[in-house]
């Protein structure tokens, strides 16, 4: 029980903590790396729900997010390649097309 | 029986569209065919009449249990009305090829033609009072189209506005009785409106002023008191578009309309005597008028509005069958009128007054003879289409006790052979009174427009046969056709010696008329003048329309021109522009304090994205 | 009780790690981090009851997905990587708090279970997946091959540019 309310404590922690490495680096890489983080926190959340109720579906819906993370980070790190051979852009800040 | 529709609407659509590449010849090719179609279709399906059948097409429109159809109906009144439209509309469409072949706008005025013919087909054969609306609406467009067909003159492009303009006062009435139709009956089908008011549901009370309301509606299309002034500005426009629109077709719609919804109409003595009043004071208004013109259309729009309120009267009165008879045969003989003056008019190149004509029969005698059958049939002269037809009106109201009614009628009856002849004498008796220029260049017409001119004078000859008096033939062929379509019949006792007397005497009348204006204008020239000069007063109000348009003017126009001037001072400026200002400054406002938000870094929108679905998270466990 | 101390020796590292992510600037280090906290995290996965979970979390992320990271960071010499700042820290802790208290809330609202139930065995999850979830399963297999087609295209533009 511990464990569960625990994990669901530390998804929630590892959740903000994604997001502050989303914001707070510049880097197109880094900012894939916060997302890994915080999709590792939704999992995470997941599972321990998937314990709570003792439900197999929680566990099925990670396959799928795990399934997607991975093309994610495989498509975004091609983006931040072709971004940086085609244009050498490293920071975000360097893609001004939303800026006012 | 779709096909009746298809073909001029999308005859219509093709030369709207593509017209402008097409050849000369083939435009002239076809647009009259695909006119003669439907009438050949009409033919064809003329003997299936009678079973009232009913064309679903689809479901228009469904509100609650209410359903309008958008189906035709083919029975008796519509039949003749198909024939009719369509053997006219062909005609003139013939005779168009010959006048508008110097137009530069050649397909376009074919295209507003089609439109015309279909949207007035719409109008004859719908199944219900909504889709009759449609086509209503419809031909009032396709008149405004073709009223300011020469829209580069100022005065074509008003008549055309004023047309629609007081149309448009009428039509307010027509809808507000559709939709007092539609809260009552429950239905807009006319199979329904009839049943309904046939099996007594209706209150008379309600009977009357839905028919008052539809009649404001009729005021409007087909010219009478106090809406005619539409009408004689509408010459403005060519002259097949004044034979076919404002003298045969959409002109007549109210009659039509009266008499689709002759239920209503049976039901309510006092509408029905409105309508009455309203249509032989138009007729007998309309001839005085008629008889001091000088331009050769104005004329013939003043007639056309006199007999319009003889088959107003008749349908007023209750004689349905003679009002549709009097359609038919008016649409025949005002046509070939009209169409007989824009010959003339063609060969006088464009000039319009009277006065500037003169011995034209020994240039055209083509359109002399065949406008010479048009003015008998007109005046009511024995043989003639319109001696049969004016006669069963004046017959029938002269039996339903209608005596003063009957008495306006048949003056009207001397003032139009009057006015009639007046304009034939002075047109092509005399000595010519044009320039030697113009002398010079009259010629008779080309055949495409004197054959439609053969046709018509032939119609207008033999088309009244179709309905004898009762005193010849014991059933006539025409009573029974209608008696169809009559919600409630009624047996008038015609009394026989009495309606051989009645039929003398308007023969006499006719007679009469067309001596005098034999006297007038060709035996003693100089007395018109030493008569006008003698009651100056009167004529004078003849010759300006009563002032009508001036008392109008003063009345409604002025009026409202100048409380929009001042409420566009006060309200417009202030509050109107005050509220479209004051949106703007609000956006601009409400933008720049937004904009805060909207900084251009990717991390912001991150931020503002987690807070805002945390927001909603919360929200929703709270809300739980 | 050995559970709990583990589990809580996991979880400090998780977030040790994750802070260290945001405090660090070298990105090398950074994936490494990554790795770190994926790998602790699939031991809680484990201690779940998802071993099969747990698995695949080695397997795809720290193993295939990070070392692709970490190779991208090395071919272009993506060295330098200050964070912008951290000034707005208290936002993340409101955040965060706002969190906490949403789960207190459903857990007093709603009411979760108080005992748990059987764990999930991986034949039932893979009866399951293949049984009910069979067309999501090739969705997301068609999702994969997209993918991998807009990789190569990427690569090929990424050749010509």
């Amino acid at each position: 029980m511990i464990i569960v309310y625990g994990s669901i404590l530390i998804a929630l922690f590892s959740f903000i903590i994604g997001i502050a490495i989303i914001i707070s680096k510049r880097t197109l890489i880094m900012i894939l790396i916060g997302a890994e983080f915080t999709l590792n926190s939704v999992n995470l959340l997941f599972i321990a729900f998937s314990k709570l109720h003792s439900n197999a579906i929680g566990q099925i819906f990670v396959i799928f997010t795990l399934t997607v993370a991975a093309i994610e980070i495989a498509v975004g790190l091609s983006i931040a390649v072709l971004l940086y051979r085609k244009h050498k852009i490293k920071s975000i800040e360097d893609l001004k097309e939303l800026k006012r | 029986m779709i096909f009746i529709l298809l073909f001029p609407v999308l005859s219509s659509l093709i030369l709207i569209l593509f017209g402008r590449y097409l050849n000369k010849k083939i435009v002239s090719l076809f647009s009259p065919i695909s006119i003669l179609i439907p009438f050949i279709i009409g033919i064809m399906n003329f003997d299936k009449a009678g079973d009232n059948i009913i064309y679903h097409i689809y479901r228009w429109i469904s509100i609650g249990n209410i359903n309008i159809e958008f189906a035709l109906k083919w029975d008796h009144l519509s039949a003749a009305m198909v024939l009719m439209v369509t053997g006219v509309s062909f005609l003139i469409h013939v005779y168009s090829i010959g006048y508008m072949a110097e137009d530069k706008s050649y397909p376009r005025f074919f295209a507003y033609m089609n439109l015309f013919t279909f949207f007035m087909l719409v109008l004859v054969l719908s199944s219900n009072i909504i889709m009759m609306f449609v086509g209503w609406e419809g031909v009032g467009l396709c008149s405004y189209l073709l009223i300011g067909f020469w829209f580069e003159k100022e005065s074509a492009a008003k008549a055309g506005m004023k047309a629609f303009i007081v149309n448009r006062i009428g039509d307010l009435g027509f809808l507000i009785g559709i939709f007092w139709i539609l809260y009552v009956v429950r239905s807009a089908d006319f199979i329904k409106i009839n049943s309904f008011v046939s099996s007594g549901l209706m209150p008379v009370a309600t009977a009357t002023i839905i028919g008052l309301l539809l009649f404001a509606g009729a005021t409007g299309k087909s010219a009478q008191i106090p809406l005619y002034v539409w009408l004689p500005d509408a010459m403005e426009g060519p002259t097949p578009v004044s034979a076919l629109i404002h003298a045969a077709t959409m002109v007549t719609a109210g009659v039509y309309m009266i008499v689709r919804l002759n239920g209503i109409y049976s039901l309510t003595p006092t509408a029905s005597m409105v309508v009455a009043v309203v249509g032989v004071w138009t007729a007998f208004y309309a001839a005085t008028i008629a008889l001091t013109q000088t331009d050769i259309k104005k004329v013939l729009a003043y007639s056309t509005i006199s007999q319009i309120g003889y088959m107003v009267f008749a349908a007023g009165i209750g004689a349905y069958g003679a009002a549709i008879f009097h359609l038919i045969m008016h649409a025949f003989f005002k046509a070939l009128l009209f169409l007989g003056a824009g010959s003339v008019i063609h060969a006088m190149g464009g000039i319009q007054d009277m006065r500037k004509m003169g011995g034209l029969k020994k240039y055209m005698p083509t359109t002399f003879y065949t406008f010479l059958i048009a003015g008998l049939a007109i005046s009511g002269v024995p043989g003639f289409a319109g001696f049969f037809s004016k006669d069963e009106i004046l017959a029938n109201s002269y039996f339903m006790n209608h005596r003063i009614l009957w008495i306006i009628g048949i003056m009207t009856a001397l003032l139009t052979a009057l006015y009639i002849f007046r304009l034939i004498f002075m047109t092509f008796y005399g000595e010519p009174r044009m320039d030697k220029e113009v002398q010079y260049h009259i010629h008779e017409s080309p055949k495409t427009m004197t054959i439609p001119l053969i046709i018509l004078a032939v119609l207008s000859t033999i088309g009244g046969y179709i309905s004898l008096p009762e005193f010849i033939s014991k059933h006539s062929l025409w009573k029974s056709y209608m008696d169809k379509i009559i919600v409630f019949k009624k047996e008038i006792l015609f009394t026989h010696t009495t309606e051989i007397n009645l039929t003398l005497l308007s023969s006499f009348i006719a007679i009469l008329g067309i001596f005098i204006a034999w006297y007038l204008y060709v035996k003693n020239t100089g007395l018109p003048d030493k008569l006008s000069n003698k009651f100056k007063f009167f004529h004078k109000l003849s010759y300006d329309k009563y002032y009508i348009d001036e008392i109008y003017e003063f009345v409604f126009i002025n009026p409202v021109v100048y409380g929009s001037e001042g409420i566009y001072q006060w309200f417009d400026i202030a509050v109107i522009d005050g509220i479209v200002n004051g949106s703007g400054k609000f956006s601009l406002y409400s933008g720049n304090l937004l904009s805060y938000f909207q900084s251009g870094f990717l991390k912001d929108y991150i931020y503002h994205i987690i807070t805002g679905a945390i927001l909603i998270l919360t929200i929703f466990v709270l809300g739980l | 009780m050995l559970e709990i101390l583990i589990f809580a020796f996991l979880g400090l590292i998780i977030l040790t790690t994750g802070i260290m992510i945001i405090v660090e600037k070298k990105p090398v280090y950074n994936a490494f981090y990554l790795i770190i906290a994926l790998l602790s995290m699939a031991g809680i996965y484990g201690m779940l009851g998802a071993p099969f979970i747990a698995t695949l979390q080695i397997l795809v992320y720290a193993g295939a997905g990070v070392v692709l990271i970490i190779m991208v960071i090395m071919f272009y010499e993506i060295e330098k990587n200050s964070f912008t700042s951290l000034k707005k820290w208290w936002t993340g802790a409101v955040l965060l708090s706002v969190l906490i208290l949403d789960f207190v809330a459903l857990k007093i609202d709603v009411g979760f279970p108080d005992k748990l139930g059987q764990t999930v065995k991986t034949k039932e999850l893979s009866m399951l997946f293949f049984k009910d979830f069979i067309y999501p399963f090739e969705l997301i297999s068609i999702l994969i091959l997209v993918g991998v087609i807009g990789i190569f295209i990427f690569a090929k533009r990424g050749k010509e540019g």
